[in-house]
């Protein structure tokens, strides 16, 4: 009985710990028949949270969601929900260091101490600053990512 | 019945840590890393935009505006398939005839025009933006220079450098940005990890149902290079050999099918004129 018992609350706790559910982290993720690929069927979006049914050793999973169940690439999931989109592209490049600051003892000895711990060779600070207006032109050249998508998976000989 | 119990307990808690083979849930507690939250890739997006703008103050873009749209659209949809989600990828052609491609942390990837002369088709391009596009997704330099958000150990994070007013952490800033672009530009990454990086393009290259074999060339291209002491090359890579003997590697032990993939050539020689 002690034995069921244990059994049961351990079986409770291993669905719960090692839960089967995968997330897509691919723009468009292919689903196939089979593990051999071929034409794709179905295909899962960004952030589509499936269930495992079985796992290969060639890097494929057996998914499914709602009606739909197939083979996808193990490497376009995450076991965790994708995170959102991160852009800083509006905001300024720099570290924002205040200008005119006092310095102070305790800042010259770090920044000398800092120095100390460079390589020889290095020499003197680097100019190091950032072509701000560069990297915005290159921003804005990014395309849409349907039309980028479409673009790739194209064949054009 | 004490025995029975614990061995009743380790069977199941055994098997059940191995039932799913390959994914990370048969790591322990203190194998497992530590997560990369919001902060963190913010804080890995604002060094490796810093970066690449510095890249961009050493060499200007091409002036193409065409050729730059078409590398844009080939590498959007590499990272947009394959790369991580929470990133937005920006490439770029930059004007050197250096052979050379970089990627810096939090998306940005740049190709030079040197190196694109040296291609023979589309297939190469994605090959080499794969390639780049691993270094970002395998965080290679992320996890070389420690950038995280950690608010704690400044003196080794870069973490509160960013919206600091201390000048202390602007140097170490800006020591951290030195050190980068020593990789970038003189000491390269490890062998392991432009093996790495090699590695997951080529799977990359065969699930867009590119034609893998192109980016080999394109390695061996780079070695006849590499032996002429008078080409514009960077010498940041190892040897082409050593990575295309790790690459057939791969192919043989993953049972690869080598069917011939796509290389539109036609499409790159329309944009990339030379």
């Amino acid at each position: 009985m002690v034995i069921f018992i244990l059994f049961t609350i351990l079986s409770l706790l291993s669905t719960s710990v090692f839960a089967n559910t995968f997330y897509v982290k691919s723009y468009l993720l292919p689903v196939y028949q089979q593990t051999t690929a071929g034409q794709p069927f179905h295909q899962f979006r960004r952030g589509d949270q499936l269930q495992a049914l079985q796992i290969s050793r060639e890097g494929w999973v057996q998914v499914k969601k709602g009606e739909v169940q197939g083979w996808v690439q193990q490497n376009r999931l995450s076991t965790k929900p994708v995170q959102s989109r991160i852009s800083l592209t509006k905001r300024s490049l720099k570290p924002s260091v205040r200008k005119k600051r006092n310095v102070r003892v305790r800042t010259v000895m770090a920044v000398v101490g800092v120095k100390g711990l460079r390589d020889s060779k290095s020499g003197a600070f680097k100019e190091t600053e950032s072509d701000l207006k560069a990297i915005r032109e290159l921003e804005s050249l990014s395309p849409d990512a349907q039309e980028s998508v479409d673009f790739i998976l194209s064949a054009n000989p | 019945m004490g025995n029975l119990l614990a061995l009743l307990l380790f069977l199941f808690t055994s098997s059940s840590l191995f039932a799913y083979e390959g994914v990370e849930f048969r790591l322990r507690p203190h194998q497992i890393p530590k997560d990369y939250g919001p902060r963190d890739v913010q804080a890995e997006i604002e060094f490796g935009r810093n970066l690449g703008g510095i890249i961009l103050k050493r060499h200007s873009l091409y002036p193409d505006r065409e050729l730059q749209k078409y590398v844009n659209l080939v590498g959007n949809g590499v990272a947009e398939l394959m790369g991580r989600p929470e990133l937005q990828y920006h490439f770029g052609v930059i004007d050197t005839e250096l052979v050379n491609a970089y990627a810096t942390p939090g998306g940005y990837v740049f190709v030079s025009f040197g190196a694109l002369k040296l291609m023979e088709n589309e297939a190469q391009l994605v090959g080499v933006i794969a390639h780049e596009i691993a270094h970002i997704d395998l965080r290679h330099e992320v996890k070389k220079l420690k950038i995280r958000a950690l608010e704690d150990s400044y003196s080794t994070e870069i973490s509160a450098i960013f919206g600091s007013t201390s000048a202390t952490k602007r140097v170490l800033f800006e020591q951290m940005t030195g050190k980068a672009m020593k990789i970038l530009f003189e000491e390269g990454r490890s062998k392991e990890m432009e093996v790495e990086a090699d590695l997951q393009g080529i799977r990359t290259m065969m699930e867009l149902g590119y034609d893998w074999k192109s980016y080999i060339d394109y390695l061996e291209q780079l070695d006849h290079l590499m032996g002429d002491v008078s080409a514009e090359i960077s010498k940041t890579h190892p040897t082409s050999h050593e990575r295309i003997a790790e690459i057939e590697k791969l192919v043989a032990e993953e049972k690869i099918v080598t069917k011939p993939g796509k290389k539109n050539q036609k499409r790159f020689e329309a944009y990339v004129r030379l």
